[in-house]
């Protein structure tokens, strides 16, 4: 939050929509993902933060308007140029087979492999440090189905790192984690865009995107409601407004960035106040 | 090769003693003795018996090397003209269906898949049932193989046709359509079956049980390009197949052209399926159990899984076509028959055993 990212787009979105059927997921929305910035989409159920991410990844196409990708529009591309420049980590993988952990993530390599841009050394080098760098090298043997969500997560990012490209796209990815990883993967991302990628993050929890955040894309029934710095977008009655619940925004104690509180709406009370 | 070791050695939710039959390392090595063994069991067991040396000797015989190992004529005669070919096109037939089955199980990300899912049998067999009622036979005695080749083909065709949509394929629609066609197919068989003669109903079922015992030079031949074209080439689509069960978008945002992989990859099934179906019957389990049982071995990697089931079902298909022709002597047992009445139990049992190993079986 205290460099000013690059001016210069590398993945764009202008004036998107997107229609199933009689359905109208997303309508209108326009924004920049800029190199070094960590962009996070956030908003209610439904408010088409998934759809927007699959836009920008180029696995949906959009009704109307066009994504960009460092000047040329996503469909320009082929599959495999694509994955050398963008990474997408899924809300959850669906992967039943036993493939160990280490497998998964080599398959972050493919890309480049096939791409011949790489070489077993390299693809080695970049393996260990996506799993260091998302503290999985330790379940390197074991069989991805048995393990935990949050360590399926975790193995997830480390094959989304391995595939080592400047754009990352990231739905959800503190999903399932403990407190201690979701602020992990958060920081670890921040780390990542001030070596210059660029990371569009779905997050839900407000105070994770106020905390790590550069700036906030706020997500309303399909629409951009706003978009901007965390400071400037999470307002008490913006946010009360769009996800229909009663919300204080404050300023955290400790770190000076804005404290998300929802204002519990209690039925009529009990007498002895519930613990916690 | 880090991991393929510590795969074995690893302990996980299971004692280390568990479960493993042979360690990974010993994957193709073990493999291709074992094909070798089954090789020279099919060429020397039977009504003449020529054991390995003798076989050997008549081999190289006939490639103009002398060696000193005595044989008879009649034992080259018997080696040549019966015993070679049925192995090559047992060993040819049993890759085939491995081969086939452990593709298309990575392609519908489905353990449960088959070659027969996507219509390729079922066809086959409406076209084998229909050229026996009919008794026409513009091409001789490859009449019956080439209306099974053509009809298992067209069956694929029209899955696949019938379950794309804009240009797509889901996984999901592909397997019912081949539900659906299946039993589409199956009645038509049936309604034929019904029609039939007594003695076209014995040619029907003998066919439909499997054999290979009709095995010339020219049966062999006639499958070996067909068979030999997906031998080679799907191997070649191993590591997309490895991301296409990660799920299809994750595929595709890995730069894996979907669509096109999972045509030919489907294409290249239903080449080898068609030719094997069409030279040796419909020859159940093969397909869909040889590559669960690699997997156990050799893990899913399909870089391994792929050329490992091709050995294994080449293997497992000569030793039950031993056991046809051995069993009941004189008489022979069809090859179907021997397959699923071994392999069932014994599959039975690798499954309850790899799951007290570990919770996801395959």
């Amino acid at each position: 939050m205290t460099e000013p990212p690059s001016p210069r787009a590398i993945l764009e979105a202008q004036a998107v929509s997107y229609e199933t059927g009689s359905q109208r997921l997303l309508s209108d929305v326009s924004l920049e993902l800029l190199p070094g910035e960590v962009l996070a989409i956030v908003g209610p159920n439904g408010a088409g933060k998934t759809t927007l991410l699959r836009l920008l990844a180029g696995i949906l196409r959009p009704t109307c308007g066009a994504v960009v990708l460092d000047g040329r529009p996503l469909g320009a591309y082929r599959p495999e140029e694509l994955a050398l420049r963008r990474a997408v980590m899924p809300q959850q993988s669906l992967l039943r087979f036993g493939f160990t952990a280490r497998e998964v993530v080599a398959m972050g390599r493919y890309p480049h492999q096939r791409a011949r841009q790489s070489d077993r050394l390299t693809d080695e080098r970049v393996i260990a440090r996506a799993m260091a760098e998302t503290e999985t090298h330790e379940l390197a043997d074991r069989l991805f189905p048995t393990l935990s969500g949050g360590e399926q997560g975790r193995v997830t990012l480390a094959r989304v790192l391995a595939q080592d490209t400047p754009v990352l796209l990231l739905d959800e990815p503190t999903a399932s984690l403990d407190i201690r990883h979701q602020h992990g993967m958060l920081a670890l991302a921040q780390k990542l865009a001030r070596r210059g990628a660029a990371i569009a993050v779905i997050l839900h929890d407000l105070n994770l995107a106020a905390a790590y955040a550069d700036r906030i894309a706020l997500l309303c029934a399909g629409q951009l409601a706003d978009l901007g710095p965390p400071r400037a977008v999470l307002r008490e009655s913006l946010l009360t407004e769009v996800f229909r619940c009663p919300i204080a925004v404050r300023c955290h104690p400790l770190s000076d960035c804005p404290l998300i509180l929802p204002i519990a709406e209690r039925a009529a009370a009990p007498d002895s106040a519930s613990p916690g | 090769m880090g991991t393929v070791l510590s795969r074995a050695f690893t302990a996980r939710r299971a004692p280390a003693t568990g479960g493993r039959l042979v360690t990974p390392a010993l994957l193709f090595p073990g493999l291709v003795a074992l094909l070798g063994l089954a090789i020279l069991l099919n060429l020397g067991l039977g009504a003449m018996e020529i054991r390995p040396a003798q076989a050997i000797a008549i081999i190289a015989d006939r490639l103009g090397i002398p060696l000193s190992t005595d044989f008879t004529p009649q034992q080259a005669s018997v080696l040549w003209a019966i015993r070679l070919p049925r192995v090559a096109l047992a060993a040819l037939v049993g890759a085939a269906l491995a081969l086939s089955g452990a593709t298309l199980q990575g392609v519908f990300r489905n353990p449960l898949a088959d070659p027969g899912l996507i219509g390729v049998s079922s066809g086959a067999a409406l076209g084998a049932v229909a050229t026996i009622l009919v008794g026409l036979a513009p091409f001789g005695l490859a009449t019956l193989p080439i209306a099974a080749f053509l009809g298992g083909l067209l069956a694929t065709l029209a899955v696949y046709g019938l379950a794309r949509q804009d240009g797509r394929t889901d996984v999901v629609t592909l397997i019912l359509t081949g539900i659906a066609c299946n039993a589409v197919l199956g009645a038509a068989t049936g309604y034929l079956t019904f029609l039939a003669t007594d003695a076209q109903l014995r040619a029907i079922v003998f066919w439909s049980l499997g054999s290979i015992g009709g095995a010339t030079w020219d049966t062999t031949l006639r499958a070996l390009p067909l068979i030999a074209v997906g031998l080679l080439a799907a191997p070649r689509w191993s590591a997309a197949l490895n991301l296409l069960v990660l799920g299809e978008e994750e595929a595709t945002s890995l730069g894996v052209p979907t669509e096109r992989v999972r045509l030919s990859l489907i294409a290249l099934a239903a080449l080898m399926t068609g030719a094997a179906v069409a030279v040796a019957g419909i020859i159940g389990f093969v397909g869909l159990v040889v590559p669960h049982i690699v997997r156990l071995v050799s893990g899913p990697d399909h870089r391994r899984l792929l050329p490992a089931s091709a050995l294994a079902g080449a293997s497992l298909l000569l030793m039950a076509d031993l056991a046809a022709r051995t069993l009941a002597a004189p008489a022979e047992l069809p090859i179907g028959v021997v397959t699923a009445f071994a392999g069932g139990p014994f599959f039975l049992w690798l499954l309850r055993r790899a799951r007290q190993e570990r919770a996801i079986p395959g």
